[in-house]
């Protein structure tokens, strides 16, 4: 996979960009220069790896919420 | 970090501010009257499975300016939801309301200020409303009924001011309305989650190798 092909799948599945902008974006990536397709590559890389690792936690802490809601309706 | 991996940090940043901003502006406050009887339990949401564990890597300035533009553009992604907007207005009008409750406690008549200050804002919001001067519900308790929340009052002349009436307008507004929208902003919060989960394990390959095209990069930063 090269590095225009990486960056589409990475906006596709962006958590970060709303709907529009992933529209907006996957238009340029063609005429975008090796720089920004680093850059922006970069930036939803660790995105996708934060959001991922963080939303595990979140999830199990959320579940725990609903819980104690529950019992105390 | 490069001047455009920068800039584009930057821009992430502004734009993940600003949305939060607009959404700050937008918390409702609700018009519509709650439905009768006990507020319904929030639907399952299914969950996928955890991720498996990722070993641990040393965190660089360009990992925590990544990781707090992601908790940003989260909450702006969440708060952009209409569910999540109403638990969140519900959310600030129990604390509101709990603070004034509190306050209610105090004895020699200071408590009672703010409780009357929120029965004069129920009639002041139901005039200006009903003379179409505001749009905007202000009222603190919009699921109490201006009589019940006159008529609460009473027991501060009863209790000689030491029973804190606002408590029994704050509880009635959240059993009837604040925490079932607290309820479903939660169960709305886990669904918008979860499915960011179950999209990444969907396409899991793909993902990850896209990932792994930038990844080389990354761990020179």
């Amino acid at each position: 996979m090269n590095k225009k092909e990486a960056l589409i799948v990475l906006i596709r599945h962006s958590f970060l960009l709303p709907e529009e902008t992933k529209a907006g974006l996957l238009a340029e990536v063609d005429a975008m220069a090796p720089e920004d397709v680093e850059a922006l590559g970069l930036l939803l890389t660790k995105e996708k790896k934060d959001a991922l690792a963080a939303n595990t936690l979140e999830l199990e802490e959320i579940d725990a919420l609903v819980a104690k809601i529950q019992q105390k309706p | 970090m490069s001047k455009k991996s920068r800039l584009v940090f930057d821009l992430a940043n502004s734009l993940s501010s600003r949305a939060i901003l607009q959404n700050m502006e937008k918390f409702p406050s609700s018009h519509e009257k709650p439905p009768a009887g006990p507020p319904p339990l929030p639907e399952p949401v299914p969950v996928p499975p955890p991720l498996p564990e990722r070993p641990e890597m040393p965190e660089t300035e360009s990992s925590r300016q990544s990781r707090n533009i992601v908790r940003e553009s989260k909450w702006a992604r969440l708060a952009a939801d209409k569910d999540i907007q109403e638990g969140l207005g519900a959310l600030a009008r129990t604390a509101a309301n709990a603070g004034i409750s509190l306050a209610d406690l105090m004895p020699a008549g200071i408590g009672e200020i703010g409780s009357w200050g929120a029965d004069a804002l129920k009639w002041t919001n139901w005039i200006l409303r009903g003379l179409g001067l505001i749009e905007k519900n202000i009222d603190l308790t919009p699921s109490v009924s201006k009589m019940t929340a006159t008529g609460s009052e009473a027991f501060e002349f009863i209790s000689l001011g030491l029973m804190p009436s606002h408590a029994i307008e704050t509880l009635l507004q959240l059993k009837r309305e604040d925490l079932p929208k607290i309820r479903k902003m939660i169960v709305r919060i886990k669904k918008i989650l979860a499915e960011e989960q179950a999209d990444y394990l969907n396409n899991k390959r793909e993902i990850d190798d896209a990932m792994e095209a930038f990844n080389n990069h990354d761990d020179h930063e």
